[in-house]
């Protein structure tokens, strides 16, 4: 990780708490760059798992299998809508009641992922131009 | 001084960013990754490591699974977004607790750790110490 002045800054989308990652990252943004593909690659997967979960605690282990992803993408909203979720789980009897919810969560994450493709090719090109 | 280690963790992103610190300390060798216990232990059984960066919830046996198959005793960092089990890493004596995710000043904190700990302390199981300590946020 390397440092990069203040005046070399990546404009984030607001959604993205900048601030996270550069508490994580130290402004290397070709690292940002390799762990939003990093996220990207593997989170279809783990959103179909959410999606195909047949009992809370099958949806609960997909849940809190996923929740620290965002944190890694400097999304602590979406963080902590799956932490929600997840403590939801936890006491409910069967996967009818949490459906609705788990359907809201997968649209939050589904616009989230969006979000962090549109940065994602957005710092592909920053990165090229500064190299 | 070179610390060997594993990972043991089913969460992509947050096993190459332990990487990454791995590997900015200059400290930590990571000999191996695994996404599930099973693997770890099976790795574990034939070959030492000193440290172990463990996760808790993983698809098969949990973590603590492990610590409870272990034939010998390396260090260990439970790697988790639960604070919840806190109280085990105490009852299993590890190093730290990462919460994920963690800066790498936090690593550093936890990697100091490593390097503090002495030999006895790998004994304390032995011994009845029933002591714990809770640091908590609370204020009046």
């Amino acid at each position: 990780m390397t440092d990069q002045s203040s005046a070399n800054s990546f404009d984030f989308n607001p959604l993205i708490h900048a601030e996270i990652l550069n508490s994580l990252y130290e402004n290397d943004y070709q690292y940002i760059e390799e762990i939003f593909n990093t996220a990207l690659t593997h989170l279809d997967a783990d959103v179909e798992t959410m999606r195909s979960a047949a009992d809370p605690e099958s949806l609960r282990k997909a849940v809190h299998k996923i929740k620290p992803t965002f944190g890694f993408l400097g999304m602590p909203d979406i963080e902590q809508q799956c932490k929600q979720f997840e403590d939801r789980c936890k006491t409910s009897q069967s996967i009818e009641p949490l459906a609705a919810d788990r359907d809201a969560l997968l649209q939050a994450i589904k616009e989230a992922k969006t979000v962090i493709e549109q940065d994602h090719q957005k710092l592909i090109i920053y990165n090229k131009a500064q190299a | 001084m070179s610390i060997s280690c594993i990972i043991v963790e089913d969460l992509i992103v947050a096993a190459d960013y332990l990487k990454k610190c791995c590997e900015k300390s200059g400290e930590i060798e990571v000999k191996a990754h695994f996404t599930n216990v099973k693997e770890a232990v099976s790795f574990l059984n034939e070959n030492t490591v000193d440290l172990i960066f463990l996760d808790v919830e993983m698809p098969g046996d949990d973590g603590f699974t492990l610590l409870d198959q272990l034939v010998y005793s390396p260090k260990v960092i439970l790697t988790t977004s639960k604070t919840e089990y806190a109280y085990n890493a105490f009852e299993y004596h590890v190093t730290d607790f990462l919460k994920k995710p963690y800066t790498y000043q936090r690593f550093q904190e936890a990697i100091n750790k490593i390097s503090l700990t002495t030999p006895d302390d790998s004994k304390r199981k032995e011994n009845n110490d029933d002591h714990i300590y809770i640091k908590t946020d609370a204020t009046e």
